[in-house]
């Protein structure tokens, strides 16, 4: 019996905590912390998958091939995300005021008025 | 006869040596060898979702980046309440689904039992769960503002640049985390049906997953309902 009073304790004080770090999400989000907002929301999402991966999957006491595959699988989602971002987080964007698309009169004298046949005789 | 048992046996002690130089390597075919087998498949599959979900994440993270005042008038168009709600339902849900876990790793009948409640409750919460987000899609699909040509924030306004964008992403990141959260209610019921035939193995590894689809919705959560809600 104290034995399953031991488990209910753990998984209740843990989902105690995830309600709490949840509570704290949403406090902050409603403060003007600047970038500092996201950070924290970040940072409190971080912390709750810690708990959840710790306490309800037990990935520290599970077998070391599991764990091999938790650290790999942070490992490719890293490359995903910074590969992926390199492009758009290193472009130089200008913006520049919208412009109605508009049809640009086609340039006669430089297109190739010949008709297909004729190329067809061109020396190659 | 004997000679045709002995064999194998003799196969198998003549790697005992290997065996006992690595400790925690459980004996083939024992169920600590079993437990380890489905423990690292189901974390090899959930490896593959963690970028299956990562994909979107980036994508996600590409729109923030260009448009991020798009990004924040779009999110306070979220329900905030519903959100939190439902990730209180589902951080609730993942306990229980611990809870059966540990329950129906027992000989005991009791702590079967015990299991079968647990992964009812878990069942209970998710449906509430999918029950809330549709209810919260059924009013954002009235509010117009489901991607595509009739949509908007305020009536007769033009939206700003990327809030469609915030929309789109939302919807196709919590509809396949509601597909998720299907399975995995239909994968529960189904267990906590058969809870009492000591089926500890595929509850544990569901938990595994219940708890996987539990953490794509704590990084949903805060990149859906809270982006700049003080403003």
């Amino acid at each position: 019996m104290s034995e399953t009073a031991a488990l209910l304790k753990r998984v209740g004080l843990t989902v105690l905590a995830l309600l709490v770090l949840l509570a704290l999400s949403l406090g902050s989000s409603h403060l003007n912390l600047g970038s500092g907002n996201l950070a924290a929301s970040l940072l409190i999402a971080s912390m709750k998958a810690a708990l959840v991966v710790t306490i309800f999957m037990k990935a520290g006491r599970s077998v070391r091939l599991v764990r091999l595959v938790l650290v790999a699988s942070l490992a490719w989602l890293a490359l995903l995300l910074s590969l992926g971002s390199l492009d758009f987080l290193t472009r130089d964007v200008q913006p520049a005021a919208w412009q109605v698309p508009r049809q640009i009169e086609p340039a006669v004298e430089q297109l190739d008025v010949r008709p297909p046949h004729d190329a067809a005789k061109r020396p190659r | 006869m004997n000679l045709e048992q002995g064999a194998p046996m003799a196969a198998g002690m003549g790697t005992e040596p290997s065996r006992s130089r690595r400790p925690s390597a459980p004996h083939e075919g024992s169920h600590a060898h079993r437990q380890a087998t489905v423990q690292f498949g189901m974390w090899v599959f959930l490896a593959s979702e963690v970028l299956f979900f990562g994909g979107l994440f980036l994508a996600y993270t590409q729109g923030r980046v260009n448009w991020p005042a798009g990004f924040a008038a779009a999110s306070r168009h979220t329900d905030v309440w519903l959100g939190t709600l439902n990730t209180a339902l589902l951080l609730t849900s993942s306990g229980f689904a611990a809870l059966a876990a540990e329950f129906s790793a027992r000989e005991v009948g009791a702590a079967r039992r015990h299991a079968r409640i647990c992964l009812w409750a878990t069942v209970a919460l998710g449906l509430t769960f999918l029950a809330v987000k549709g209810f919260e899609w059924h009013s954002e699909w009235i509010e117009g503002l489901f991607p595509g040509p009739g949509f908007q924030l305020e009536p007769g306004q033009a939206p700003p640049m990327g809030a469609e964008q915030f929309f789109m992403l939302y919807f196709v990141m919590t509809g396949l985390h509601a597909l998720h959260m299907v399975a995995g209610v239909i994968v529960m019921g189904v267990l906590a049906w058969r809870a009492e035939e000591g089926v500890a193995l595929p509850i544990e590894a569901a938990a595994l997953y219940w708890h996987f689809v539990d953490i794509v919705w704590i990084f949903l959560y805060p990149l859906l309902y809270l982006v700049e809600r003080h403003s």
